[in-house]
């Protein structure tokens, strides 16, 4: 029988353990990266006052409200009072120089006197506000127990990059005044003086550390907007939120027979604030912010042409019309006794060394397939080539692309590739050799665009062009035959120069 | 007897039911917490859709280092 009931209170005790173990831990999560402090929770029945902090908005770590707690055993209604706060660092050094400044909390609006002095060489915050009332607010906290409050307001400290962001509010020197009134409003003496015979405890809570911000997309028309973190080693995609200062670069890739038509930034915590999204489509991440990106659809066509022994996929003629962007594969059939070689373009260029070549059309292309004999070996060399440049309105000037392909045989390492880019047209027409990377034509010094990936194909967009303006550009590839090797630079052998209008 | 090994039995259920209960809850919190995270991306499947080969291009961009 004894057993029994042994194993009886034994079943009851697991069964309470089972029943509180999962919520306590669900609890523990949920309340990670909040404001407040459980030291203050103790202090705060221990003391007639403490003064609390806490963060305002899940996505703004400088704005911090103030106030002061009263112990509901000790409550006494206060009309007036004079306390001075403290801006420190984490360390809880005051550092010159920091700003900072309190909005009162609207509770207070029936104040006659409301005044904050900031001096920001100490730091310090004097605070005064006096009513003809009591300013003690009598409230009942979630889990009904009596919170009676003394509001101060919000405090607004100027943001610092990077760690030295990290902040507290504290209690300069512990003394000040408050007012203690009846309930006719007429003073009374209280028994404990603040500064004198108690201080008041401060929570201690720090403030100011980078947020992980969420950055929303959103898509008009047929497109892809993708998001990049940069770092100083290069670029991550974006997963999930951003910690706050990072830059961010977003690429906008239009959909087969799409453009960009815009794309812009909203802050979402405040709508009013305007961003500018650069056309190097970088910003700093500094909010919430929202991507609207539009495309629109264009009647661009393009013609794909086709050489001997060669096919386009999908149709038995030897050139056809496409949509901008659409994808096109163009077959090669070696004749009896040779092999394939390679594709090229009109200008002679090699453009793939892949018999089934797939590509997505950006210009209009004439290929012609290149055979050897059996017994010869295929070699592949690295080559960049320019396939073509456009002009399209955006953002009431102009985005010009240049569309390029690259390839690299394998074992060779990419190092970057891009275009550089001049306005000095007529210089380069005459002198393409002189076009290549950090050169200067005509005494201006030519532009760099480095395009990330490792694609095949690649386009770089000049955008906010000004009208009636000429951009030349040309191609480039820097790569390393093995990680012991100097990198080498190769440039595509033609210029394409594309004018507004 | 009998009774022990109902209380047993009873013991071990109960043990099944509190591990399914907070693994249940954890991953309720968890899929809370991914959609928090996630991506408000309305061009989800935008990269799919981009051409019928589903063939992808790196694309850069520069502001115009000539233009005021």
């Amino acid at each position: 029988m004894r057993k029994i009931k042994f194993m009886a209170l034994l079943l009851t005790a697991i069964l309470t353990i089972l029943s509180v173990a999962p919520t306590a831990v669900y609890a523990e999560e949920v309340t990670e990266g909040t404001a407040g402090s459980e030291e203050s929770e103790e202090t705060a029945v221990s003391v007639p006052y403490s003064l609390r902090t806490e963060q305002v908005n899940e996505y703004d770590a400088n704005k911090v409200r103030v106030w002061l707690e009263l112990d509901p055993t000790r409550a006494e209604s206060i009309s007036s009072y004079q306390i001075s706060i403290q801006l420190k660092d984490s360390e809880g050094s005051a550092v010159a120089g920091r700003g900072m400044t309190l909005k009162f909390d609207e509770a207070l609006d029936k104040a006659q006197i409301k005044e904050s002095v900031f001096d920001p060489e100490t730091q310090i915050m004097k605070i005064y506000v006096a009513a003809s009332e009591n300013l003690v607010q009598f409230e009942k906290d979630s889990e009904g127990n009596a919170s009676n409050i003394l509001p101060i307001g919000i405090v607004s400290v100027d943001k610092i990059k990077g760690e030295k962001n990290m902040f507290r509010i504290d209690l300069s020197d512990n003394d000040g005044d408050l007012v203690t009134v009846d309930t006719g409003m007429n003073t009374v003496d209280v028994a404990e003086e603040f500064g004198v015979d108690f201080v008041i405890p401060v929570d201690g809570v720090t403030y100011g550390e980078p947020l992980n911000l969420p950055l929303g997309i959103r898509v008009e028309g047929k497109g892809a907007v993708k998001a990049y973190i940069v770092k100083e080693d290069g670029e991550t995609p974006v997963e999930g939120k951003i910690y706050e200062g990072s830059t961010v670069r977003l690429s906008a890739i239009p959909a087969q027979g799409y453009r960009l038509k815009s794309l812009v930034l909203i802050d979402e915590r405040n709508k009013e604030n305007e961003i500018t999204l650069d056309g190097n489509f970088k910003f700093e991440m500094e909010s919430v912010i929202g991507v609207r990106a539009a495309f629109e659809e264009i009647d661009e066509k393009y013609t794909v042409k086709v050489g001997a022994n060669a096919s386009i996929l999908g149709t038995a003629e030897k050139e056809k019309e496409f949509n901008a962007r659409a994808a096109v594969t163009v077959l090669a059939k070696a004749p009896e006794g040779k092999k394939f070689s390679c594709w090229k373009n009109e200008e002679g260029a090699v453009v793939s060394y892949k018999e089934t070549y797939s590509f997505v059309v950006t210009a209009n292309v004439k290929l012609t397939p290149e055979f050897i004999d059996l017994d010869q070996e295929k070699t592949e060399d690295p080559f960049v080539v320019l396939n073509g440049g456009t002009c399209a309105p955006y953002n009431g000037r102009y985005r010009l692309s240049y569309s390029c392909s690259y390839s690299l045989p394998k074992g060779y390492q990419l190092v970057q590739r891009g275009i550089i880019l001049t306005n000095q047209a007529s210089a380069v027409t005459t002198d393409l050799e002189n076009f290549k990377l950090g050169s200067t034509i005509n005494g201006v010094k030519t532009a760099t665009c480095v395009v990330d990936g490792t694609n095949a194909q690649f386009i770089s967009n000049i955008n906010n062009v000004a009208k009636n303006q000429t951009r030349v550009a040309r191609a480039f590839l820097t790569y390393k035959v093995d990680a012991n090797s100097e990198p080498t630079t190769i440039y595509s052998t033609n210029a394409v120069d594309v004018t507004t209008h | 007897m009998k009774k022990r090994r109902v209380l047993i039995l009873c013991l071990v259920l109960c043990l099944v039911a509190g591990v399914f209960i907070g693994y249940t809850q954890y991953q309720s919190h968890r899929k809370t917490e991914d959609r928090n995270n996630s991506m408000d991306i309305s061009n989800e499947d935008g990269l799919d859709s981009l051409n019928d080969q589903g063939i992808e291009i790196d694309e850069g961009d520069m502001q115009d280092p000539f233009s005021e």
